[in-house]
């Protein structure tokens, strides 16, 4: 349900900027309107998770094997799209800085654009800003079968964006699990871009 | 990134170090949905208002469909795969 009310949520944006209607103001602060509210819903979470004593103990549990998950989501998201690539005639370290980017559109679009200039950094600010709504469809169905799909799936967005998706679509101990799977990736991704960057030169 | 951490860590100590009442956790549970609906409005907003991306989506759509295909494929058979592995005794 919270899957289709983000899909529906998102396209009212993009009707509503495509009909001319909003006044101009409001088109100009969108971005600080959504950053306030991301604010608001991540410290919302955090006093959720606050209160959530019983599961901090149980992700202490699982112990190192947790960042596995991160690790294994940044290697799998890079090397298959490095093989898209491949078969698409396209530089495989540039596809694998676009896919190992996991979600994280605003410093893929730029990092890559830097590199492979402008026409790859709006393919990775495209599909990884695709990646993130993806999520926010998926994740409520993924979820019920798969709380570590659901992460995996959210990639860097874990930590941020769909970490109150995932509080609401798994329990306290996903949103741990996100928030640890999303910080790392999010620590992770520009090293990894810069790496990708530095190789194919 | 850093206005993200500090609400996350401020919620956190709020959520660990006072013991608030049922009302109030509901309140910030129910605030959680309507602050993702604003932020879903203004993120699409946003993206409406970007022609670069209207176009790049008319003429590399095949190539950005199959990244993102790929891409969350191999997530979620990752993070399915790790979760049954670990599971097991």
């Amino acid at each position: 349900m919270t899957g289709i009310v983000a899909l529906i949520a998102f396209l009212a944006g993009v009707l509503l900027a495509e009909v001319g209607i909003l006044p101009s103001a409001l088109t100009a602060h969108a971005e600080r309107i959504g950053f306030g509210a991301l604010c608001w819903m991540v410290f919302a979470v955090g006093v959720w998770l606050g209160t959530q004593r019983e599961a901090w103990r149980q992700v202490w549990k699982v112990g190192w094997w947790l960042l596995l998950l991160p690790f294994g989501t940044l290697v799998v998201s890079s090397l298959s799209a490095a093989v898209i690539g491949l078969l698409w005639g396209i530089s495989p370290a540039l596809a694998a800085a676009i896919g190992g980017a996991c979600g994280w559109y605003s410093l893929s679009g730029v990092a890559v654009a830097k590199r492979w200039g402008a026409e790859a950094g709006l393919i990775a600010f495209s599909v990884n800003f695709l990646r993130e709504l993806l999520a926010f469809g998926l994740v409520p169905l993924v979820a019920r079968f798969s709380p570590w799909a659901a992460i995996a799936l959210c990639g860097a967005t874990a930590a941020d964006t769909t970490l109150p998706l995932l509080a609401k679509a798994t329990n306290a101990q996903g949103a741990f699990t996100g928030l640890i799977s999303g910080g790392f990736i999010t620590a992770s991704v520009p090293l990894l871009v810069t790496l990708l960057a530095h190789w194919s030169r | 990134m850093v206005w993200l951490v500090l609400a996350l860590l401020a919620g956190l100590a709020v959520g660990f170090l006072f013991r608030l009442p049922s009302a109030i956790l509901q309140w910030i549970d129910c605030s959680i949905v309507f602050s993702l609906i604003l932020m879903l409005v203004s993120l699409g907003i946003e993206a409406g208002n970007e022609p670069k991306l209207h176009h790049l989506l008319d003429h590399r759509w095949g190539l950005v469909v199959a990244l993102l295909g790929i891409v969350a494929f191999a997530s979620l058979l990752w993070g399915w795969v790790l979760e049954r592995g670990l599971r097991k005794p």
